[in-house]
């Protein structure tokens, strides 16, 4: 039921109703809030109830608020307002009113009922009015008006954001147990129920920790002092034809992006990257693969300024990624996690688009704009003012790319961007990577196992096992050897293996098509070259 | 153990405000310390935040067929401290009451000074003062999540008395209050408890078997291996538990042994002592038709004289009624049309 009601109401706020108490300032409802409940409790006369509670419903049927969702406020208290009511009635008094078996009922206590009644009704009824007109995220701003401490404000619009996270993983966990007898009587359940609690408290420790991570990356903790101390560089490449003004600002035009040299992170007594050194030019799409453990989440966090390497260095357009260019390393790059929940903390669509721009201490006209800019070109416009956790994975994905480019840094790390997505969201990201990469130059490092994403979009393949890099090579080269890639555990487009069998296996790879375009290119007798 | 929402009124209601108020700041002001010290724990105060409230809204079950929610402060205070949780606690019922209609405002202050601050001290302590003893890492977990809840209940029951002892023409003392409140939320309030205390120790236990890093990193244990001293651990469990059921029945025995008798109000406690004329008497001889005869009331005859009906009668009325008890258990859901 508490979640039904709060269902109710974030599906209320998305339908953008504008009427009466809705145009108000959430400042004065709070304020109007606070004083209608302190005349209600303090006071605690009958009249001033009911007359507040008529002013609290007039002000729902002024903001045209449907009849039903009102009441729904009033449900989970009808119980305990009956209780309170028979309760006074049995337990105050001495005019009696009737008697039920051993139980005589007073006038006294059934007047004192009916004020608490009044009381839990004026109370509710104002809380419906000032909840139903205001979403969640205008309430945070305002009670930050009145100097509510950020940290408590914080935890307030995590807890909002995350509950339903929780809930939902611990429903999942329970029916699984349910499947599998885990509830199947009073024992069982406190046991399996403590078994859920802890994997629920440490899953919520581990996303703390990649909140963290992602908070970092979007320049949480930087103290920028000023920000337009980067000299724009033409970027060089198509205009966008919607014109956004998202394009990234190249520090170095002639440096590499990335540059590694020998690196290597150890964690514990084990060795996941060594020696490690590759380069990524600008405007590039490289992608990383490798099976499961191969380090190549570990080394999208060294890229990221997340993880520091054991040994070697990391040139970020030039710059040696030390402590200094640490703190403002979101300058650099954006990182998208793996798991949107981790990258996208705020309530709100806008909200978290809106973080790492505010963090940049631009004046709040840019930030609006580049905003506006980032959401309309990720398609995400229309989801501004939805709550984070009504968001569908394909559409909190792409909120995420929008968060970042509202930043505009110009090397965007992306880990496992297609994992977990339908067919039509992949093609819809790969559609936005395309546009990211040849209309605004941004260079992309992707990690991934699809390997029909990576025929889709890469310009070049690199591969690692067992933290080192066992191949880097141009995209046709890799995916057309299917003995490399067996080797490490990957497989090619089912397109390309296809035609290799078609074709027997012929010496000149390039034949080979791997994308559909490709293939029937192919069928007409027009084998598109590759690139290189 | 929610206190519901227009219960609480006047100046009791403005000072549990102000306190809940002045303990969330203390809160506030032990979280910003925290932020300070570890700035990249930030955001475990926000999954705090969100475990406090889902961890109050997981149902138990209860041994009377319903469901129940755990206080969760406990718990949270000994994963991140008890005033840190207290603010948290204030966070939660803020949401509780505007997207959840569970609690209230205007029983805000009264919430966070039961829950908050006497569940998560209460928790806390226990597991701390078990930890110190010797008492295995479930075993103090269990503790605290029995005294903890215990201690909420009764918190919330003193909170409730005091302000229905004042209210105009009441029918009994504080003490009778505190009886009649603990007795009605007893048969829901015990299993409850229960449930809190096994999840709290089985969760602490799992973790520590899973990943004991996580809850040294959190300062719940320290560094290296448990300690050893069988003995001494179940003898300070034990210790424990006698404590709580101390704790449990000294409400009632103070609540009965209040001499504060106002006017007509009659203590509880002092009806019951009232002898019946003979030794077998029971509830309706030595309460009822006292109270029958000072409200001026005249005995009548009962609607369903059981007394007079025969054993059959009775039996087939007790048969029907479990009949009718396990029709509404078993297919209550087909009333709302919703299976939970």
């Amino acid at each position: 039921m508490p979640n039904t009601i709060n269902a109710h109401i974030q599906d209320y706020h998305e339908s953008g109703a504008s009427n009466g108490f809705h145009c108000l300032d959430a400042r004065l409802k709070l304020v109007l809030l606070v004083m209608a409940v302190a005349l209600n409790i303090y006071f605690a006369k009958l009249w001033l109830s009911l007359f507040l509670l008529v002013a609290g419903t007039s002000l729902a049927v002024w903001s045209r608020i449907p009849v039903r969702l009102f009441l729904i406020f009033f449900i989970i208290p009808a119980w305990s307002t009956l209780v309170i009511v028979v309760g006074f009635t049995a337990g105050f008094g001495s005019t009696s009113l009737f008697v039920l078996g051993p139980v005589t009922f007073y006038k006294e206590g059934f007047n004192l009922g009916l004020a608490a009644a009044a009381r839990i009704g004026c109370d509710i009824s104002w809380m419906a009015a000032v909840f139903l007109t205001t979403p969640f995220n205008t309430l945070l701003k305002a009670l930050k008006w009145f100097r509510v401490p950020d940290v408590l404000l914080e935890s307030i619009a995590m807890g909002f954001r995350y509950i339903s996270l929780v809930m939902k993983e611990f429903n999942t966990m329970k029916n699984s147990a349910r499947t599998r007898g885990g509830l199947q009587s009073y024992k069982h359940t406190l046991q399996s129920t403590g078994k859920i609690l802890a994997q629920v408290v440490l899953r919520a420790y581990d996303r703390a920790v990649r909140i963290q991570e992602a908070m970092i990356s979007r320049g949480a903790y930087s103290s920028i002092i000023n920000s337009k101390d980067i000299e724009s560089v033409d970027s060089g490449v198509e205009e966008c034809p919607n014109q956004c003004d998202v394009t990234p600002e190249y520090m170095d035009p002639h440096a590499p992006v990335v540059s590694c040299s020998n690196i290597a992170y150890t964690y514990g007594a084990e060795a996941t990257l060594h020696d490690i050194s590759f380069t990524v030019e600008r405007n590039e799409v490289v992608v990383l693969c490798g099976p499961n453990g191969a380090g190549k989440t570990t080394l999208l966090k060294l890229l990221s300024g997340i993880l520091t390497p054991t040994s070697g260095d990391i040139y970020l357009e030039g710059e040696h990624l030390d402590r200094k260019i640490r703190n403002q390393i979101f300058r650099h790059v954006g990182l998208l996690c793996q798991d949107p929940n981790d990258q996208l903390f705020c309530t709100h669509v806008r909200e978290d688009v809106s973080y790492g721009p505010t963090n940049l201490n631009l004046p709040s006209e840019s930030v609006e704009q580049l905003v506006n800019t980032a959401m309309e070109l990720m398609e995400v416009s229309d989801l501004a003012d939805r709550p984070i956790h009504r968001l569908s994975y394909g559409q909190m994905k792409r909120v995420g790319l929008a968060g970042l480019i509202a930043m505009k840094p110009p090397l965007l790390l992306l880990d496992e961007p297609s994992a977990n997505l339908d067919p039509a969201s992949t093609h819809q990201l790969i559609h936005h990577l395309r546009h990211l990469n040849s209309h605004h130059g941004y260079t992309l490092i992707i990690v991934t196992h699809d390997m029909n994403l990576a025929a889709q979009i890469a310009n070049r393949i690199v591969i690692l096992d067992e933290g080192k890099i066992v191949a880097d090579s141009m995209a046709r080269e890799i995916l057309t050897d299917e003995k490399l890639l067996e080797k490490s555990r990957l497989e090619p487009p089912i397109l390309t293996k296809m035609f290799q069998r078609l074709l027997n296996h012929p010496v000149d790879r390039r034949e080979i098509p791997l994308t559909i375009d490709e293939a029937l290119a192919f069928f007409d007798g027009k084998i598109k070259r590759p690139k290189d | 153990m929610h206190i519901t929402e227009g219960i609480i009124t006047g100046t009791p209601a403005v000072l549990y405000t102000c306190a809940g108020l002045a303990l969330v700041g203390y809160g506030t002001t032990k979280m910003n310390a925290f932020v300070k010290s570890y700035p990249e724990k930030r955001p475990l105060l926000g999954m705090a935040g969100a475990l406090i409230f889902f961890i109050s809204l997981i149902p138990l079950p209860a041994f009377t067929g319903t469901c129940s929610h755990p206080c969760a402060t406990p718990f949270i205070a000994i994963l991140f401290g008890p005033a840190i949780t207290i603010a948290l606690t204030g966070g939660s019922l803020l949401l509780q009451a505007a997207f959840f209609a569970h609690g209230g405002f205007g029983t805000w202050g009264a919430n966070v000074v039961a829950l908050g601050l006497f569940g998560s001290l209460a928790g806390w302590g226990a597991f701390y003062f078990s930890r110190k003893i010797g008492v295995s890492l479930w075993a103090a977990g269990f503790a605290a999540g029995l005294i903890g809840d215990v201690v909420v209940y009764m918190a919330s029951g003193v909170i409730l008395a005091g302000e229905l002892a004042h209210a105009p023409t009441p029918q009994y003392s504080f003490s009778g209050y505190l009886i009649v409140i603990y007795a009605a939320y007893l048969p829901t309030q015990l299993p409850i408890a229960i449930g809190e205390m096994i999840i709290t120790g089985l969760a602490l236990h799992n973790i520590q078997q899973q990943r004991p890093e996580v809850l040294v990193d959190l300062g719940v244990i320290k560094c290296g291996s448990e300690r050893s001293g069988k003995a001494t651990r179940i003898a300070g469990f034990i210790l424990l538990l006698a404590g709580t059921l101390f704790l449990w029945s000294g409400g009632h025995v103070l609540a009965a042994s209040e001499q504060g008798v106002k006017g007509s109000k009659k203590n509880f406690s002092q009806m019951l002592a009232a002898k019946a004329p003979n030794s077998y008497s029971g509830m309706d001889e030595a309460i009822n038709e006292k109270l029958a005869e000072n409200a001026g009331l005249e005995p009548k005859d009962p609607l369903i004289n059981i007394e007079s009906m025969g054993d059959l009668w009775n039996a087939l009325l007790l048969f029907a009624g479990g009949v009718c008890g396990f029709i509404l258990g078993r297919w209550w859901h087909l009333i709302s049309k919703k299976r939970s």
